[in-house]
């Protein structure tokens, strides 16, 4: 299994999908709601479907009635649900005022 | 002299703006045309750099978006298009790492071992004509009504696709034979299984010990 390192850029992709974890999303969708342009956007889709964290999809579409090609669609896991929420949370907990405490002055049960 | 010189100084804005409003139309519809198959040769280009059984899909996925951006309603044809070339440009700059990416583990997911945190993997979701079959083994009397039916009980979740048909996972599948289980075998009122099914914890609520978890 491949690992993923969960940089900020790929946390603001996963957090698209655990908004709503049922949801597939367009490439071009994705590039919408991050705000990435498609050299950051696809890398990153790439990387976690090879991770088993997404799985890729092609619309169940007739090309000739919609009038546009097949577009393919992104969608998390059960396995990448469970890796992203765990990661979003350890990267919250890096992030929150957690952090700016400084190990070793805080007692271990915190102020009492 | 001066006083011409000064009136036409004051007049040049107003012809470069009659000139510029008589030829955009013709260069927009240029523009439109012409242009229109520089990001699809780019993305071509972009999608020659991969691997060669990836080329063809990537090609496919990319030239689909950038269709559905060029066709849209938001912005003029210019913006469209302008989009639609940054998006191109965009994936060129990358195919090469996107490369490194599919290369460096070639193979599906689909096929590499499922990690023992996740029991159930949804990879592939299908329809209820498939999920009817799935189950017919231990439940040949099952139907389309009666997966409906527990879907309006709200047993049941199944997600839609675009156009609203239901796609069930490997999870819907044991979700539901351990419904129609406790029907059969217990002879279980709705009310008590779906308590039942309340409190059993979903797969991804189970935290990971590792850095950072306390």
């Amino acid at each position: 299994m491949a690992e993923v390192r969960v940089t900020v850029a790929v946390a603001c992709v996963l957090r698209v999908f655990l908004a709503d974890p049922a949801e597939a999303r367009y490439g071009y969708e994705l590039m919408q709601l991050t705000r990435f342009p498609s050299g950051k956007v696809y890398p990153i889709l790439t990387r976690l479907q090879r991770a088993g964290w997404l799985i890729k999809e092609r619309e169940k579409i007739d090309p000739a009635q919609a009038g546009r090609p097949v577009r393919c669609l992104y969608r998390l896991s059960a396995q990448g649900v469970e890796s992203a929420r765990y990661e979003l949370a350890v990267l919250a907990e890096q992030l929150g005022p957690a952090a700016l405490r400084v190990r070793g002055l805080q007692p271990e049960g915190g102020l009492t | 002299v001066s006083l011409i010189l000064a009136v036409l100084v004051a007049l040049a804005p107003l012809g470069i703006w009659l000139v510029l409003n008589a030829i955009t139309p013709i260069y927009q519809e240029e523009m439109r045309t012409r242009l229109s198959r520089l990001p699809n040769a780019l993305i071509r280009l972009a999608a020659s750099r991969l691997p060669p059984n990836a080329r063809a899909d990537a090609a496919d996925e990319w030239q689909a978006e950038l269709a559905f951006m060029l066709s849209g309603t938001a912005g003029l044809p210019v913006t469209r298009l302008l989009r639609g070339t940054r998006y191109a440009l965009g994936l060129l700059r990358v195919s090469r790492s996107i490369a490194r990416e599919l290369s460096a583990s070639d193979q599906p997911a689909a096929d590499r071992e499922t990690p023992a945190a996740s029991p159930v993997q949804e990879v592939t979701r299908f329809g209820i004509g498939a999920l009817i079959s799935q189950l017919a083994n231990e439940f040949p009397n099952v139907r389309e009504s009666k997966i409906r039916f527990l879907e309006a009980e709200g047993l049941i979740k199944p997600t839609r696709t675009l156009e609203g048909y239901r796609t069930f996972s490997a999870s819907d599948v044991e979700r539901l034979r351990f419904i129609l289980r406790a029907q059969r075998d217990q002879y279980l009122p709705l009310r008590i299984i779906r308590d039942q099914l309340d409190n059993m914890i979903p797969p991804q609520q189970i935290s990971r010990p590792g850095p950072g978890a306390r």
